[in-house]
């Protein structure tokens, strides 16, 4: 049996009553009596105790409002050593955990978070690219192709000799392509999700053969034909709201963290883009009936331009070796198949105008 | 005057960084493991919290919201937001652009002061100290209307109007608040206010910005220094003596320690801040805080409080 003195309000009003209060161990109960007279007993199991170093706060759990507050720090010593506390919530239990074991949570929290995103998040991306119309790619891509094309001037005889160029390779059917020549310095070519293939002057001026024309121009075809452009747009918005699930309600600063996660993220999916796009490219011009081996070269020649070399974890684009190691790889599983002679002779004689 | 008028009566703030930190951690893993669900539940547990740590004449203040409420609220309000932004597009895509900024600005001038009215009905009635809860009794077609007025002088006189606007909203809404046999008044006016923006702007711009701190202080000393406790002709006053050099240390202190911990400091910035805050902050005059009596009124509405984090607004006192 602990006794000390209290401060008791009755719920009512502010006013503090100071009374003498019994905590009986045994009942896990504390007792009170109130200067009119009353008896007060609380069982500590319907109560609401909170214990700070210099401070006891015991609270009915009745709706009345009222509470006992205690400053005896000896008393404060045994009550917290002996009392019995009594349903503890869930939150509370989370709470009151060890460092271990939040760490453990913690852990266990993010292992579970990569997981499904991991696992999720390709799927419901590819799911939500598949349910949208073939019409809305084009679209956007006129109209990244007009907002692009006024800031570059074209080449026109390039443009109309490269397009009769590709007109002799065949393409899949489902796709309208079309080769548009700018004059920039830049060593570049990229393809849009309606078909536009753009190609920068200086890239064409690193080409020094068709079969490098072929592999450059069988990569951007699969580019729209496994169509990468919807894929990383539909990819980047569930990273987008993934990320924003993650840190919404959150300080600024973490937002801004979470931005350039989401611009990494997006990265890691257009190297795996490229890939798909080198090995549908050794698949055209094996269907073609034209060599393969000017990927390679091709390679070689992005890999020279790449030695500037920016990190590869930042980079869009596979490196060099790695990539001209997986590209030969694909190549050494080819099955032997007729080149066309005549095609390679007619995209020659095309080649050597374009060169001229 | 008695003999209290001259004793202080403090505010102080016992929470910790680490233990916000810990219920800030646990909410925001609940949140995304439940995909936003928890999210009323786990503003209850911060609230709990802030206000548990919260004291004044060294007994705490109460939060007596709960989850249930305050996600019920979350609901309706997401329904009315997507209502609103439904009418928008809807309005966008047709292209009525005149109809849509009508739409836009009617909704706004609605939404808020509606909003506004909605937090402190509700967060104040689940307010308390000793069990002594706060009410708030403004009428929201009055708010709406005086918001209306204020903003078409503040549009009218080209921002001017900003400082009265300001003081007025806050003196509707303080002299809307009661707590117990108490109730509160808001007497700063406009003018001072506005020598304090005017002086703020041209200094600071003069300074090189070195007066924002000066600015922010004074600010901050009219909000809370202006504020009146009466009971039963009675008057007590609010007070704050914060200083230039207290908002230099808060401000860039808090700056450094986001910056560099990528915001992982937030609980420790909120619970120094307000420890500091509060132990600038004091209570004078002749009201007998021993002396308060119930009021019993129950409001469970949280539409206003989520419709207000919608918004973004913060609620203020």
């Amino acid at each position: 049996m602990y006794f000390s003195k209290a401060i008791y309000y009755d719920g009512l009003t502010s006013t503090p009553h100071p009374v003498e209060l019994k905590y009986d161990e045994n009942k896990n109960d504390i007792s009170f009596v109130t200067a009119d007279k009353i008896d007060h007993s609380w069982l500590l199991f319907s109560c609401i105790v909170e214990i700070k170093p210099h401070l006891l706060r015991i609270s009915s759990k009745d709706n009345t409002g009222q509470q006992i507050k205690v400053e005896d720090l000896q008393f404060i010593y045994h009550f917290n050593r002996l009392f019995q506390e009594g349903k503890v919530s869930w939150y509370t239990r989370l709470l009151r955990m060890n460092f271990l074991k939040w760490i453990l949570f913690i852990s266990g929290f993010m292992v579970l978070i990569i997981s499904l995103y991991m696992l999720f998040l390709p799927v419901l991306s590819d799911a939500l690219c598949s349910v949208i119309p073939k019409d809305v790619d084009n679209e956007i891509g006129e109209k990244s192709l007009n907002s692009f094309l006024s800031d570059y001037e074209i080449d026109s005889n390039k443009t109309v000799v490269l397009n009769q160029y590709l007109r002799e390779i065949k393409t899949p059917k489902n796709n309208k392509f079309k080769i548009i020549v700018v004059k920039s310095k830049e060593i570049n070519a990229f393809a849009l999700p309606n078909g536009s293939i753009v190609i920068f002057s200086e890239m064409l001026n690193k080409i020094k053969h068709s079969s490098q024309l072929n592999a450059l121009l069988g990569h951007e075809i699969s580019h729209v034909t496994h169509r990468h452009s919807m894929r990383s747009l539909c990819k980047n918005m569930f990273t987008y709201l993934w990320i924003s699930l993650l840190f919404s309600d959150v300080s600024t600063v973490q937002t801004i963290l979470a931005e350039n996660a989401y611009t990494l993220q997006s990265l890691s999916f257009s190297r795996e883009f490229e890939k798909e796009a080198d090995f549908g490219s050794i698949d055209l011009l094996r269907q073609n009936g034209l060599p393969v081996e000017g990927i390679i070269e091709l390679m070689q020649i992005i890999s020279v331009e790449q030695k500037s070399s920016i990190p590869q974890f930042l980079s869009t684009h596979p490196m060099g070796n790695k990539r001209i190691e997986y590209n030969k790889k694909e190549i050494g599983k080819l099955k032997p198949y007729m080149i066309q002679e005549k095609k390679v002779e007619k995209l020659n004689e095309i080649w050597g105008e374009i060169q001229k | 005057m008695d003999s209290n008028s001259s004793i202080k009566i403090r505010f102080s703030f016992l929470g910790t960084g680490g233990e916000l930190f810990k219920i800030l951690l646990l909410n925001w893993i609940l949140t995304v493991l439940t995909l936003g669900i928890y999210y009323p539940w786990a503003k209850e547990k911060y609230l709990k919290y802030l206000y548990n740590s919260s004291q004044f004449n060294n007994d705490p203040f109460r939060f007596h919201g709960t989850g249930k409420e305050m996600f019920i609220g979350m609901i309706k309000a997401l329904v009315l937001v997507i209502l609103f932004y439904g009418i928008f597009y809807l309005l966008l895509i047709n292209g009525q652009i005149i109809a849509l900024l009508v739409f836009f600005y009617a909704g706004l001038f609605f939404i808020v002061p509606l909003a506004i009215h909605g937090s402190y009905r509700y967060r104040l009635s689940r307010s308390s100290w000793r069990n002594i809860r706060f009410r708030y009794s403004g009428n929201k077609t009055i708010l709406m209307l005086n918001f209306l007025k204020w903003v078409i002088l503040t549009i009218v006189t080209l921002g001017i109007y900003t400082s009265w606007f300001k003081c007025n909203l806050r003196k509707y809404l303080y002299d809307n608040i009661y707590f117990g046999n108490v109730r509160f008044r808001y007497v700063g006016n406009g003018e001072d206010l506005f020598v304090i923006n005017f002086k703020g702007i041209v200094f600071s711009f003069l300074t090189f910005g070195i007066y924002s701190f000066w600015w922010k202080k004074d600010q901050f000393n009219f909000y809370v220094n202006n504020i009146r406790i009466e009971q039963d002709g009675k008057i007590s006053k609010l007070q704050s003596n914060l200083d230039a050099g207290e908002v230099f240390e808060l401000i860039v202190i808090n700056y450094l320690m986001m910056v560099f911990t990528f915001g992982i400091a937030y609980p420790w910035v909120v619970s120094r801040s307000l420890k500091k805050l509060y132990s600038l902050m004091y209570v004078v005059g002749e009201v007998d805080f021993d002396g308060l009596a119930q009021n019993t009124e129950n409001y469970n509405d949280a539409l206003g409080d989520d419709v207000a984090d919608f918004l973004d607004i913060d609620f203020f006192i």
